[in-house]
């Protein structure tokens, strides 16, 4: 699944998830997007092009660890979903808090709605996938929202990435099971999915729990104690009804 | 009474978004102004007619097909701006422009534009008129087939004279 994306991509996706916060120096090359929590385009040493939130002054933990998180989470599943890290705070040029620090992946890369649906069927297989993670995170900002989905099609093969994904893991104070499953990209009744569905909830549940705790756990620079028992209580209990929120028969 | 709004859209491609230096194709301008009192629209669009051949090598078109068929992709995103699916007072340009976003190589940028200030007037469409008229110059090609001066043809002269046109002239 991660076959479309670039050997420099998979070195950073690497790296970040093997040192989760970092000092990385940047420079602003964007507004920040005036979204909730806001975020804007940077250039990273050596040119690489990435998307940093919250905006300056803000501080918003959650947010920050909930990106981290679920970025990790999909490196352990090789799901595509683009790669994260903590930027650790700058004062000194405004930024007060940690933020999120998410890698560009895709050279020609194309919102899901300015025409995605017309590669569905090369890449229902990977969607799916990503509805039973979605789902299994609590994910609600990924019901065919066209602009947290990009792709590229690249010598006939088409690849997606997902991005953003700071609506999840009980976030608002969601009760654990209050998120039904995710609706995706229109891939729920697709029959032919039956197999990615079944086989990706499979390696989630086939996740050591003892790994995804460390995923949490060593965010504690950002995360108070009580934070990452809530969001373990959530990846716990949806995980032990993950069959269930997706309406699969055993 | 609502204040006017505006915005100007500069429409690039870029042909890397992974990376800060990658090449940048100028592909047009789309302004739009609004006066909610009494529910005016003015919307313009500058685009080039297509790309250079050159330009084309570096684009995607395998996820970018349109960029092939410049000229009527934009009159298509022009109508669509010109009917949004908000209200009437809303700016089309920026609904289309969130399809468009830092994340996506074909970029709707926004530049800054000035409306003209006060009440509604119908000759601020002709000041605005003006504006647009100085975008066009911004579009020149990023990349061009380099001009090749070939070298003027002469006959060599001969060496030394020839056997057999000597023998011919004979």
């Amino acid at each position: 699944m991660l076959r479309g994306f670039t050997a420099s991509v998979i070195g950073v996706a690497r790296q970040w998830f093997e040192h989760p916060i970092q000092p990385i120096a940047l420079e602003q090359a964007g507004l920040f997007t005036e979204t909730a929590d806001g975020a804007s385009r940077v250039v990273m040493q050596g040119g690489r092009v990435a998307y940093l939130k919250p905006r300056p002054q803000i501080v918003a933990n959650p947010v920050v660890a909930r990106e981290k998180i679920v970025a990790d989470l999909a490196h352990v599943l090789g799901l595509p979903v683009a790669p994260v890290v903590v930027r650790v705070a700058t004062p000194g040029d405004g930024f007060q808090g940690h933020t999120a620090l998410s890698l560009s992946c895709l050279p020609g890369a194309r919102h899901w709605d300015a025409g995605g649906i017309q590669h569905i069927a090369s890449v229902a297989g990977t969607l799916e996938r990503l509805r039973v993670f979605w789902t299994w995170i609590g994910d609600y900002d990924h019901n065919n929202h066209g602009q947290n989905l990009l792709y590229e099609v690249s010598d006939g093969h088409c690849q997606v990435v997902a991005i953003d994904h700071s609506y999840s893991l009980g976030k608002d104070n969601r009760a654990p099971l209050e998120q039904p499953a995710s609706d995706g990209y229109g891939t729920r009744d697709n029959q032919e999915c039956d197999h990615p569905r079944r086989e990706m909830t499979a390696t989630i549940m086939s996740l050591d729990w003892g790994n995804i705790k460390e995923i949490v756990q060593r965010l504690s620079d950002i995360l108070t104690s009580e934070e990452q028992g809530k969001i373990l209580e959530v990846l716990e209990k949806r995980r032990g009804g993950l069959r269930d929120l997706l309406g699969m028969k055993e | 009474m609502q204040q006017a709004k505006g915005a100007l859209w500069r429409i690039e491609y870029r042909t890397d978004v992974t990376q800060a230096n990658s090449l940048v194709v100028p592909v047009g301008y789309l302004m739009e102004a609004v006066w909610p009192t009494p529910g005016a629209k003015w919307l313009g669009i500058v685009v080039r007619r297509k790309l250079t051949p050159l330009e084309l090598d570096r684009v995607n078109l395998e996820t970018w097909p349109e960029l092939s068929t410049l000229e009527s992709f934009m009159i298509k995103t022009f109508d669509e701006v010109w009917q949004p699916t908000g209200a009437v007072t809303d700016l089309g340009s920026q609904l289309v422009a969130t399809r468009y976003s830092e994340h996506s190589a074909l970029h709707f940028a926004r530049d800054s534009i000035t409306i003209p200030e006060g009440d509604f007037d119908p000759s601020m469409f002709g000041k605005i008129y003006l504006d647009f008229l100085e975008l066009p110059q911004r579009l020149a090609p990023a990349l061009i087939a380099p001009v090749v001066t070939l070298p003027t043809w002469r006959r060599p002269a001969a060496a030394a004279p020839d056997v057999e046109q000597q023998t011919r002239a004979a």
